[in-house]
């Protein structure tokens, strides 16, 4: 026992350099799977437990003013478990790099007593101090501090200046870096001093106990139903979905993180199988002479196995710490590109022991067998010389199948690619892995963003200005046409609806969801949107509308021809779709202004401008607009230009993107050290056949462009399983990201920097064939002939 | 140091003087290979070197081949000073000038019999491309294996795998031949008719040095040196040695 043991420590001093590269690979391979999996963990349970502290509310009731009593007797309601009273405007602040951001400022008259909606204090600032609290994810945004002064205008068009009073955590908001706009908060004197109404209009309803979307809605129609037998009438009631607006964004996220996960793993295990094999080819020898003095197969494997165990232990010890680490830091990560609040970090116990197993387990069976494998050889099959190394595969398939007219070398090489196929195998399933997920990133990131550039471009407008209150049309194009740079600018109006039942009960109506009712003058030259079915009303049509995807998804049923009801405030009107279009956004019901008339009876002013610039001149033209319109007294509550809502998108993409990509990087470098140390081992392996080529008559450069022949055709073999490989995950992600967060058609786009960084990749993997071969071929011919 | 023995009339296709290789393995002391080895080999000459194991027959083989490098002395085979090469030209010369028939064969196990042949064309370049195919069948049907030529390696008998390692050590028509135990894998019947290709290959003018424990390959040749602790300890010429 004591001398197996001195062989197996000897064998340990012999190898070191192996035995490193294995250790770093399977460590390397397991912390990208600890982190993976330990990351998902979290975030699964966290973003739903973060979206849970802000007690969202469960209905909305909108009115012209809310009173305390009218808040108590609601409080008071069975089923009612908590209300709480708020005031909501846009307006619009001013950054310290000078750029003015929309924001949504509301007003709260009870900050220390709040109930519904909470609102989480980091920062040591009181609460219900004087002045402006901002949501923390638009510091970034605003880049000040504490104390600062900020700028915001008033609904007179005036800018008035209020301090930051403190940072507040708001969980049920996207990231103010996403939507690209500031989330604030005042006490009812705060909101007096910056000229808004301070007196609440909302009440926010938590229920005792709620189901689904269906029982809020129920409870928000017969809630609405008793305060106007109260006289009491809400003047809109919405019922929420009680899901975080990016929840679609954060499940996609977390699917990415499992991948990532199986892949990382995957790596590990093909990368370890592959250097143990190479690593026991070159220990057959030693093999047959401990067999050849009466050493037995159990003897032997456990001997390998006593050496690859203890690495695998070791390994997971090292990765173990590292992983959680690296998890931990993704975590981060999405805490604050997320804006969640992590309050837990820890992991399951349960996923520990899975990752354990995993982690150790799978690698640790794929080395076995090549271990085992070489301890059942006969002795004399050990002892046997081998000379040239012997392939294991169909050698007379690729014999057939791959001859290179009148180029022996160019055959020679290719058909050594397929000599040992077990461990091709695990090579190309190893690069190709990580090349998969470095192109999928790629892939998937380009072809979100070409989608969105696709839907933007069909726009007619380059920027949309929201009013704070509603204006006469003329007035307000004329005013905009004066700015330099304008070419056409057109008033449109906006109002909030439902799609009610029908009768005849054709259409799954989502109860409380609302829908953008978009008005548009009849002659307007604005909307390019492309028609997917059907047409645009005409001017003569008050009852025709056009609906996007959004609509429709939400509504399933909806088609073209489909006669729906539209609900305004108590007013309901039928209308009918003869036309369906595509596009990024918001569910958007368009007529014209007529038919907008008949749904609305808001007369004709309008609280929406839409302005067509020159080129170019879109982020000039959306300042000067602003002034002109601040100048004219129409106050902006909203300026989004396009490339505004392109980088908001760009952002929202980046949180699934960013962390792939990393992780793409992870994978490349693995698979790169790894390779490289198969390929050292493998020419290694081939010495004496090198020895035999030179004496020959081969030149080195000609025994080096075999090995590179060899070398480029794996790296060819795995780049092209690699792009089929990301074509089908880059494909799925699209599928998810067009069913569940852009409501379009995603088409794949190949990304060419993702094709140049795998190609690069490919690169790396010959230049290391070329060092390793070099090293070979520094020997001489007969130390080549004589190597074992 | 025992003088050398040649023909008076040829000029030696090989020439080594005072040759002598050393080896110092890691962690080990410096051995003496090759001690001070002088030796002319007339062309056409069929020269056997004997000797136990670790005497310096492998070493002395590699210096004439070129696959090796001598830590003084100078080596000329077939009209060039091999020390002057670079590793490029000594290849080329390599492929040109010697054919090496190894222990083991060493065929390569990816390519057929015919392939194996045709690489070794391929790498030297020496016969002309249209003609290569029709001169590896002529060496497959000199060696008995015109029938085996689509065969990989795998496929063929210990014997006609030498055999047809013979044929790819002559692929680019050598004035050399250099083997290395090439019956020491071979029952005695297969190293029989290996040897009688040995001869046919004399006759056809080539020079060939053999080093082997077989003794009856060894009675066949024309001259036989004995190797002892890295120098030569005999020379023997015969005559009419091959029958």
């Amino acid at each position: 026992m004591i001398t197996q043991w001195r062989k197996i420590l000897g064998d340990f001093r012999h190898h070191r350099l192996q035995i490193f590269l294995l250790g770093l690979v399977l460590t390397l391979g397991t912390a990208g799977v600890v982190a993976a999996l330990n990351a998902r963990a979290i975030l699964g349970r966290e973003i739903a437990v973060s979206y849970a502290s802000a007690k969202s509310p469960d209905i909305v009731l909108w009115f012209e003013k809310v009173d305390p009593a009218l808040l108590d007797q609601v409080r008071a309601r069975p089923g009612v478990g908590a209300v709480d009273a708020r005031r909501t405007s846009l307006t619009r602040v001013a950054a310290n790099s000078g750029e003015w951001f929309t924001m949504r400022l509301t007003v709260i008259p009870d900050f220390p007593n709040q109930q519904v909606a909470l609102l989480h204090q980091h920062t040591a600032a009181p609460a219900a101090a004087a002045g402006i609290f901002i949501e923390q994810s638009g510091q970034t945004l605003l880049e000040k501090k504490v104390g600062d002064e900020v700028q915001v205008r008033t609904p007179a068009g005036e800018v008035a200046r209020v301090r930051v009073a403190g940072f507040l955590h708001d969980t049920a908001v996207a990231p103010s870096t996403q939507d690209r706009a500031i989330y604030a908060y005042v006490a009812p004197a705060t909101a007096s001093l910056l000229g808004q109404n301070p007196e609440p209009d909302q009440l926010l309803v938590k229920m005792k106990e709620r189901g689904d979307l269906g029982d809020a809605t129920e409870f928000s129609e017969d809630l609405s139903a008793w305060l106007k037998n109260r006289n009491t009438p809400p003047l809109r009631a919405d019922a929420m979905a009680n899901t975080h607006p990016h929840a679609a964004l954060m499940s996609t996220m977390l699917a990415v993180l499992e991948v990532l996960a199986a892949i990382a793993f995957t790596c590990s295990a093909a990368l370890a199988a592959g250097m143990i094999a190479i690593w026991m080819k070159r220990e057959v020898r030693q093999v047959g002479i401990m067999k050849a003095i009466g050493a037995r197969f159990s003897q032997i494997a456990a001997q390998y196995l006593a050496l690859v165990t203890p690495l695998g232990l070791a390994s997971f010890a090292v990765a173990l710490p590292i992983g959680t680490l690296i998890g931990r830091a993704v975590v981060k990560y999405y805490e604050t590109s997320l804006n969640i609040d992590v309050a837990d970090w820890s992991v399951p116990a349960n996923l520990i022991l899975k990752e354990a197993i995993f982690a150790l387990g799978i690698p640790f069976l794929a080395m076995a067998l090549p271990i085992l494998r070489a301890a059942k050889m006969s002795a004399r099959q050990a002892i046997q010389d081998p000379g040239i190394v012997a392939p294991t595969g169909p050698i007379s398939l690729t014999a057939k199948l791959i001859t290179m007219p009148g180029n022996r070398r160019l055959t020679f090489a290719l058909r050594n690619t397929f000599r040992r196929p077990w461990r091709l195998t695990a090579t190309l399933l190893a690069l190709s892995a990580g090349g998969a997920l470095l192109l999928t990133a790629y892939n998937t990131y380009e072809s979100l963003m070409r989608v969105v550039d696709v839907s933007l471009a069909s726009q007619g407008h380059d920027i949309e200005v929201q009013l704070q209150r509603p204006v006469a049309p003329a007035q307000l194009e004329s005013v905009a046409r004066a700015v330099p740079d304008v070419e056409i600018a057109e008033a449109f109006r906006r109002a909030s609806v439902n799609i009610v039942a029908d009768a005849n009960g054709a259409l799954s109506i989502a109860e409380g969801r609302r829908f953008l009712l978009c008005g548009y003058p009849p002659e307007t030259r604005l909307i390019k949107l492309p028609l997917q079915e059907g047409r645009w009303p005409r001017a003569d049509e008050p009852d025709a509308v056009v609906v996007n995807r959004l609509v429709q998804n939400a509504t399933p049923g909806l088609h073209l021809g489909s006669e729906i009801a539209l609900k305004f405030r108590e007013r309901r009107t039928k209308m009918r779709v003869v036309g369906l279009v595509e596009e990024i956004g918001t569910p958007t019901i368009y007529t014209a202004f007529p038919a907008f008339e008949a749904v609305t009876a808001l007369g004709d002013n309008s609280q929406v401008l839409r302005v067509k610039t020159s080129a170019g001149h879109e982020q000039a033209v959306a300042s000067a607009l602003d002034q002109a319109l601040l100048d004219a007294h129409l106050a902006p509550s909203l300026i989004s230009t396009r490339v505004e809502f392109r980088t908001a998108l760009n952002e929202h993409f980046a949180v699934v993107t960013a962390v792939m990509k990393m992780i793409a990087l992870a994978a490349a470098l693995v698979g790169a050290i790894s390779l490289v140390a198969s390929v050292s081992l493998s020419v290694l392996e081939r010495a004496r056949e090198i020895g035999v080529i030179r004496a020959l008559g081969a030149t080195p450069r000609a025994v080096l462009w075999i090995f590179l022949i060899e070398g480029s055709a794996v790296a060819l073999l795995s780049a092209v399983i690699s792009i089929f490989g990301s074509i089908y995950f880059a494909q799925a992600i699209n599928n998810k990201a067009a069913r569940e967060l852009l409501h379009v058609a995603v088409p794949l786009y190949v990304s060419r920097l993702g094709l140049m960084m795998l190609f690069s990749g490919a690169l790396f993997i010959i230049i290391g064939v070329w060092l390793s071969v070099g090293r070979i071929l520094r020997m001489s011919v007969r130390e080549a002939l004589a190597y074992e | 140091m025992v003088s050398s023995v040649t023909s008076a009339n040829d000029r030696p296709l090989i020439q080594i003087e005072a040759a002598t290789k050393s080896f110092t393995p890691r962690g080990g002391r410096t051995c003496l290979a090759l001690r001070d080895i002088s030796l002319s080999i007339p062309a056409g000459d069929f020269l056997a070197v004997l000797g136990k194991s670790g005497s310096g027959k492998s070493t002395l083989l590699n210096l004439i081949a070129g696959l090796d490098r001598p830590t003084s002395g100078s080596v000329h085979a077939a009209g060039t000073d091999l020390s002057r090469l670079s590793e490029n030209k000594l290849a080329l010369w390599r492929g040109a000038n010697l054919g090496v028939v190894f222990q083991f064969f060493q065929l390569l196990p990816t390519l057929t019999v015919a392939e194996n042949i045709l690489l070794a064309m391929d790498f030297v370049g020496k016969i002309p491309a249209a003609q290569r195919r029709e001169r590896a069948d002529d060496l497959l049907q000199l060696v008995g294996l015109a029938d085996q030529s689509s065969k990989l390696p795998s496929a063929l008998s210990g014997g006609q795998q030498q055999r047809a390692a013979i044929a790819r050590a002559l692929a680019n028509d050598p004035p050399i031949v250099l083997a290395d135990e090439p019956t020491g894998n071979l029952d005695s019947e297969t190293a029989a008719a290996v040897a009688e290709l040995f001869h046919g290959l004399i006759d056809q003018g080539k020079t060939l040095l053999i080093v082997t424990h077989d003794e009856n390959l060894a009675r066949g040749a024309d001259r036989v040196i004995q190797l002892k602790d890295g120098a030569i300890v005999a020379d023997e010429r015969k005559t009419g040695a091959r029958s």
